[in-house]
């Protein structure tokens, strides 16, 4: 896990190695050769290291814990949401990556599921390499000497090698060579570190070597440009999934032009994730195929034309700037006039509006499921209202960072009782205790719900800086009064009310209850906590109080 | 079934595959592994005690045993074992291991090299 000074009282998170064919293994000596940290490989999403944490799949696979997310974070997470100065940035067409900003965790609401993530689970180190091989071949005939493997072990062996490890075998021996030939051309997964020194050619090189690759994930260490999609464009002809992340220090200087290019070649390009996305500048996607698609990291993009019709899953990660010139309301109004398939929504961006909120209730998505529209202060009770008009069937609404109130609370349990199973408002300052306790009443298939830093210390400075004008309303209600939440629901799995420092007494009847997150509600009162949720199996308590984790412990065992 | 080769292992006369040895540490496996299968912790400690005992070049015999008797965590596990045994060592290191020689052209391992001297960096010391 990951402070040491925070207790975990759970039984470890099952640490499974991938499900299905897909080989994976342990490389904790591969990190330590590589002098990397362990959690240096973040979501693109959230920025939060990726561990057990799984942003935006489809419906039915996995899951992450909201409070994996932040309690990664914990400690610096309780910042306000400030512009970003620092990237002095001359717009010179390539520029240097910003460092990732705590907000971003926001991001992971959309793929959460029941069962537990089976991908990426915390504790695992990062997968460095899988291969996947599921079509039967013969192997080579050959009898091997008395002693030595035949063909088969070895093929079982090998193609349990990172990437490195097998180019390494290659060169043992004749037969070895042989048989780790077969392995890449049998490879239909690749998960590639490419190191900061790599040479240019040092990917193609590799990816030459297995042309039926299917799913392409690269994590990049040196910068990145137009060259890798050609390279990638010219080896892997059966490309579906393609992944590309990067470290803070890798710049990606891939532009709208040649993305566009890249996904109208590629005919059955399926699913397209890449981080970094800040010199795109605008473009225009065209694809049938397309039905996932990632951007992160996107600034100032002048004209986004999405002409994906089969587009299913899109998220759009905005730089946390506010001198972003992103004409959001014509970017979701072209989304829902193409991809009317679409089922998973996420936009995250400070200059979410209601007006763009408008564009997107104006459209007719009839398949739409999980929205996540976070870090629009803009975003009121209004847009609360058109949403629940045009989408009542929504799964999943997060509406994180945004001004609703406790009425856009109930609005949401009017419409969405019967199919909303996720919520999350962390970060909406004019949200209440009393609307959550209302929440968690309403509705009753709510499995996560998410209200991190909403209920903040009255009392101290450390609030947010409050743009909506519900501001006084707030303040007066809860000026010097902390708030207490009883909470009573049959399911509900997740809880999160990390930063919720405004927060002194917590009665929690949760039978369901797997995961809460109490971090930084450093102002519960111990003899004012009742925990009786008999499947609880992780608590996260840092920044509370010493005593406080010791109740927690005793009522949870 | 994971033992439909056990019977047929002690029908048969003909054993060069699998020595007694092997036989020992292999065919207990799966009752351990049944019993203990809910459990991964315990399942990891006892591997390790196993493996603690077992000579590197013992591993491959293992392997062929297991393969030999068509069981399949067995082989898993043996072959991940040796995966992570060699995966970061050199070249002279894994023929070693392995009991082989080289048998390339002397040109043709020179050029494995240069190709991927990326991969190279970083090795562990033998």
């Amino acid at each position: 896990m990951q402070h040491q000074n925070q207790p975990h009282f759970s039984a470890d998170a099952p640490t499974t190695p991938c499900a299905g064919p897909t080989v994976t293994f342990s490389s904790a000596a591969a990190d330590h050769k590589r002098g990397k940290k362990r959690g240096s490989y973040n979501c693109g999403r959230c920025g939060l290291p990726k561990k057990g944490h799984n942003c935006h799949t489809s419906t039915t696979t996995t899951t992450t814990t909201t409070t994996t997310d932040t309690t990664t974070t914990s400690s610096p997470i309780i910042n306000t949401p400030t512009s970003r100065a620092d990237s002095s940035v001359s717009l010179s067409s390539t520029r240097p990556p910003p460092p990732r900003q705590p907000y971003t965790h926001l991001r992971r609401a959309l793929s959460f599921d029941d069962d537990v993530r089976a991908g990426f689970p915390e504790p695992e180190p990062e997968v460095e390499e899988e291969e996947q091989e599921e079509e039967d071949f013969g192997y080579p005939s050959m009898d091997p000497e008395p002693g030595a493997l035949p063909a088969s072990c070895l093929w079982e062996i090998l193609r349990r090698l990172p990437p490195a490890g097998l180019l390494s075998a290659a060169r043992v021996s004749k037969s070895w060579r042989e048989t780790s030939k077969r392995l890449w051309k049998a490879a239909e997964e690749l998960r590639l570190r490419v190191p900061a020194r790599a040479q240019v050619g040092f990917v193609g090189s590799v990816l030459q070597k297995c042309p039926g690759l299917v799913r392409l994930s690269l994590r990049m260490e040196s910068d990145l440009d137009a060259t890798m999609l050609a390279c990638i464009a010219f080896s892997c002809p059966n490309l579906e999934f393609m992944e590309i992340l990067k470290s803070d220090t890798a710049i990606n200087r891939i532009n709208g032009d040649e993305l566009g290019r890249f996904v109208a070649d590629k005919r059955c390009l399926k699913s397209l994730k890449m981080e970094g996305c800040s010199n795109l500048g605008g473009f225009v996607l065209c694809s049938s195929s397309l039905s996932t698609l990632w951007l992160s990291d996107l600034y100032s993009l002048s004209k986004m034309v999405f002409n994906c019709p089969n587009l299913k899953e899109i998220s759009l990660e905005f730089y946390r700037q506010e001198n972003d010139s992103t004409d959001l309301t014509t970017m979701v109004d072209g989304l829902g006039r193409n991809c009317l398939r679409l089922q998973n929504i996420h936009i995250a961006s400070v200059r979410l509006s209601h007006s763009a909120v408008l564009a997107l209730t104006a459209a007719n998505l009839r398949g739409l499921r999980m929205l996540s529209l976070v870090l629009g202060s803009e975003i009121t009770d209004a847009s609360v209202a058109a949403i629940a008009s045009s989408y009542p069937n929504l799964e999943l609404l997060d509406l994180s960072g945004s001004s609703i109130s406790d009425s856009g609370i109930g609005m949401i349990c009017n419409v969405f009782p019967e199919t909303l199973s996720r919520l999350l408002l962390a970060l909406c300052p004019n949200v209440t205790s009393s609307g959550i306790q209302f929440a968690t009443a309403q509705l009753p298939l709510l499995e996560l719900m998410d209200c991190g830093m909403t209920i903040c210390d009255p009392n101290s400075q450390n609030g947010i800086p409050d743009e909506s004008s519900d501001w006084e309303l707030r303040n007066t209600a809860n000026h010097l009064i902390y708030q207490k939440l009883i909470i009573k629901h049959g399911r509900l799995k997740k809880l999160s009310l990390w930063g919720c420092s405004g927060l002194d007494a917590l009665y929690l009847n949760c039978p369901e209850l797997n995961d809460l997150n109490l971090n930084s509600c450093k102002n519960l009162h111990p003899e004012r906590l009742l925990l009786q949720c008999s499947k609880l199996e992780s608590v996260h308590a840092s920044g509370c109080q010493e005593l406080l984790i010791g109740t927690i412990e005793s009522q949870v065992r | 079934m994971k033992f439909c080769t056990v019977k047929q292992y002690f029908d048969d006369e003909n054993n060069n595959n699998v020595t007694n040895g092997i036989a020992t540490t292999v065919i207990p496996l799966p009752n351990k592994h049944l019993k203990i299968k809910a459990n991964n912790k315990e399942m990891e400690q006892y591997e390790q005690e196993l493996l603690r005992n077992v000579m590197p070049q013992e591993l491959t015999k293992l392997i062929l045993a297991a393969n030999y008797l068509n069981f399949k965590e067995a082989l898993d596990f043996f072959c991940r074992t040796v995966a992570n045994a060699i995966q970061n060592k050199s070249v002279d290191y894994v023929r070693k291991f392995f009991g082989l020689e080289s048998d390339f052209e002397p040109g043709e391992e020179e050029k494995l090299c240069k190709e991927f001297a990326w991969s190279f960096e970083g090795v562990d010391e033998d």
